[in-house]
């Protein structure tokens, strides 16, 4: 068996097949790690004022040990000139989410000393006010409690490498499954001018023993090629930022302010990986399926390749019943993360409220193994049936 | 020769192109009917709220009463019953009901009005709907105010979008334009129309994503059978067989596009009508300048739309003949398909000269200057399209010259 599975890898990852894999997503981490950083360009109408070098490293000497308190939003707000680093930045866009916009500068003291407990009303007025989903009491009562475990006042150390990482990745995964697909297969899809199938399907091994093989390769490589290309990607975009500040809290970021999950951004890193992981193994155990049935590379790749312009057109005009029901146990939603750390979204299953990370990531795992147990059936079927 | 091309022609048909295009028709259909369903009310002719499909058919209903020609009598009882209408308290109650999915049969009539107050700054939403406008009170100071707006609208898109502003001349070749602009305009319903153009400009790339596919192969040597390259590199293949699998190409170009255009016309006639082909085009497109009906126009976007179709399928042959491998050809042109949707992302004219946009609504609202002569984006779709080809063709005709066994 390990043989033919290290025939098998080597069949659809030759070097040729590696080398292109890895220009593709080395290519697409630095065009996206450039723009990330020139974000950090603060301009003005001549031009640059200040380089994003000059700026995250004013970030990083300017925030250590600074909370997000009462001192910390006074000194800012009685400062003369306008905010142009990412530390003063960060900390406006923080309170433009609390109070609407408003500006550091407008905020009252009275405003300043209850900042945290405008954020937990906030918060409640999400749930009251939501136009998608009624949340009963008890749900509402969980999720206040989870948003005031939130402990306060909010490192606010200098971590725009992770926000960014974190920010970013929704861009990077779809490209990466796709990749991986794609490379998947030739495992089952038969190339017809080699002929081959018929002298390999004669033989003792290439039976039920080469169909396993192959399913075994195809998540061992699976696998393999997210871990890289997930490494790849983080190591291109984290190392123009810098490693600091992954054991922030995601509340320190504008747009995960609101959000009720208590962790750290490498936490998050953390918990976004697996979720793509999930949505990989998702796509690869689809892939077989197609492959087994179809037979052929390029019908596969069809399939494949719709499939995502299906889910891209979801995506493009974002319903709540599509995404609820269907969009948000596919790949592309499920990779963008963001949704699950600022909606909200529930599921109520048997008088229980799953939270929608948790019930993306459990239907995801059921339908994969649906679709595992589906591919094998039919890959015995066929094999049985001579076809 | 003629044999020969149907020979070829039927080639193109194998599974994978089948599975393409099923997969297209697929696609187009469950978008339409999963978002046309879920995000769609309207207000029907009772005053009642009706959701899901069977809005379209209520709204058809309840546009009866707005139907007819746009003069003097038709907007003065317009605006009667408008502010004496449910719709309009309705509409007062709930800011957001246009702008997420809502309808009414008022939309027709009182967005083209609206157009005439805010020109560039149109846009759907309840609060442009309103028929407070003094210019209403004859049919001589409307039409006045929407050539003036129209003439503003040309000025100010050019100004934020186009290549180089408008000279004086330019500007009074606008003007006789709009002058000759046929009023009163013809009000009729057309959200099926409405919906069909829509979702033709949204799914136009499938298109292009089944031609990577199903062209690929034509003239790679990794064909199923093998005989391709044989066939391909002898010395009449290489001059006749090569012709006659271009031809096909082009031939089988424009049946999948009469394919997926069928589809759109059946999935949306059937869901809310094809309704409207005789209202003047301008209620549609508000920037027309041609005394045509909706229908003419639609007609032209179908026409620039397969005139794109061409160009791509021009484009993923060359591909092929130089590749020589069907799957470096198919991995070429989606990413080639993905950078022409990247390059649609412009408010640049420059945008014009993308094959993806020879579909759009610009065909019939554009106008680029030479001179003083205003030259339709329509014929300039026709002549760019040609020079694609053209340049296609001659850098195939290098190769096929050397097309021959490795």
């Amino acid at each position: 068996m390990k043989e033919i599975i290290k025939i098998e890898r080597k069949r659809i990852l030759n070097k040729k097949f590696l080398i292109l894999f890895f220009v593709v997503l080395l290519l697409f981490s630095v065009n996206n790690s450039y723009y990330a950083v020139k974000n950090y360009d603060v301009l003005n109408n001549t031009g640059v004022v200040q380089t994003w070098k000059e700026n995250l490293t004013h970030g990083k000497e300017n925030t250590k040990v600074k909370f997000l308190k009462e001192d910390y939003l006074l000194s800012l707000k009685n400062k003369e000139e306008s905010s142009s680093y990412v530390d003063e930045t960060n900390l406006e866009d923080l309170v433009a989410m609390n109070y609407d916009g408003k500006k550091v500068q407008d905020l009252s003291d009275k405003e300043i000393k209850s900042f945290y407990s405008k954020r937990l009303s906030n918060i409640q007025e999400m749930l009251d006010d939501s136009s998608r989903i009624n949340y009963t009491k008890s749900e509402k009562e969980k999720m206040m409690e989870q948003a005031g475990q939130l402990s306060s006042p909010i490192p606010m150390d200098y971590a725009e490498g992770w926000k960014v990482l974190n920010e970013n990745m929704r861009k990077f995964m779809p490209l990466l499954l796709v990749l991986i697909a794609l490379i998947l297969l030739p495992l089952f899809g038969s190339e017809p001018q080699t002929k081959m199938k018929d002298l390999y399907r004669s033989t003792r091994y290439g039976k039920k023993k080469l169909d396993r093989a192959r399913l075994i390769t195809a998540f061992m490589v699976g696998i393999v090629l997210y871990l890289f290309g997930v490494m790849l990607y983080t190591i291109v975009m984290m190392t123009p930022f810098g490693w600091e500040g992954g054991s922030q809290p995601i509340q320190s970021n504008a747009a995960t302010f609101f959000s009720v999950y208590n962790i750290t951004y490498i936490q998050q890193i953390g918990i976004n990986v697996l979720i793509g992981l999930l949505a990989m193994i998702f796509l690869i155990a689809l892939t077989l399926l197609l492959t087994i049935l179809t037979e052929g590379v390029m019908t596969g790749a069809v399939i494949i390749i719709f499939f995502w312009i299906l889910l891209l057109l979801f995506d493009q005009i974002p319903l709540y019943p599509v995404n609820h029901l269907f969009a948000n146990f596919m790949p592309l939603r499920m990779t963008d993360f963001l949704h699950y750390y600022t909606e909200n979204d529930i599921y109520r299953i048997m008088g229980n409220s799953f939270t929608g990370l948790s019930w993306t990531a459990l239907v995801s795992a059921v339908l994969s193994i649906l679709l595992l147990i589906l591919a094998v059936v039919f890959s015995d079927m066929k094999r049985m049936k001579k076809l | 020769m003629k044999e020969l091309i149907k020979f070829e022609y039927r080639k193109i048909w194998n599974k994978v192109t089948i599975a393409a295009i099923v997969a297209m028709c697929i696609i187009s259909t469950l978008y339409a009917l999963i978002y046309l369903n879920l995000q769609w009310n309207t207000i029907d002719k009772n005053g009642n709220i009706v959701s899901g499909l069977k809005s379209y058919r209520a709204l058809k209903e309840a546009s009866k009463e707005t139907e007819g020609i746009l003069d003097n009598n038709y907007i003065q009882k317009l605006k009667k019953k408008y502010n004496a209408s449910f719709d309009k308290k309705y509409l007062e109650e709930h800011p957001g009901y246009l702008g997420t999915g809502g309808m009414t049969k008022y939309m027709v009539p009182n967005y083209f009005i609206n157009f005439a107050y805010y020109g560039v700054d149109m846009s759907n939403g309840n609060d442009k709907i309103g028929l407070d406008y003094k210019f209403l009170n004859s049919e001589e100071s409307f039409y006045q105010k929407y050539r003036e707006t129209l003439k503003e609208y040309f000025v100010l898109s050019n100004e934020w979008n186009g290549l180089a502003p408008y000279t004086e001349e330019q500007i009074n070749v606008l003007e006789k334009k709009i002058e000759n602009v046929k009023t009163p305009v013809r009000v009729e319903y057309f959200q099926g129309l409405a919906n069909l153009t829509c979702y033709y400009e949204m799914e136009y790339p499938l298109i292009f994503v089944v031609l990577a596919f199903a062209l690929a192969a034509l003239y790679s040597k990794d064909s199923k059978s093998g005989i391709n390259e044989l066939s391909l590199s002898s010395r009449l293949g290489r001059k006749k067989n090569i012709r006659a699998r271009w031809i096909a190409g082009n031939l089988f170009t424009v049946v999948v596009y009469f394919i997926f255009i069928g589809t759109l016309l059946a999935e949306h006639g059937i869901m809310a009508s094809l309704h409207g082909w005789n209202g003047s085009a301008q209620t549609f497109y508000f920037g027309c300048l041609y005394n045509i009906n909706i229908g003419t126009g639609i007609l032209i976007q179908f026409i620039g739309g397969l005139f794109g179709a061409l160009v791509m399928a021009n484009f993923v042959m060359l591909l092929s003949m130089k590749t020589k491998n069907a799957k470096f050809t198919t991995v070429g042109a989606i990413v080639a398909v993905w950078l022409l949707l990247k390059g649609q992302g412009t408010y640049s004219q420059i945008k014009l000269l993308n094959p993806l946009q020879f579909k759009t609504s610009e065909l019939i609202e554009e106008y680029l200057f030479l001179g003083k002569t205003a030259i339709p984006y329509f014929i300039v779709v026709l002549v760019l399209a040609i020079f694609y080809i053209s340049i296609f063709l001659c850098f195939m005709r290098k190769s096929d010259k050397k097309y021959y066994l490795n």
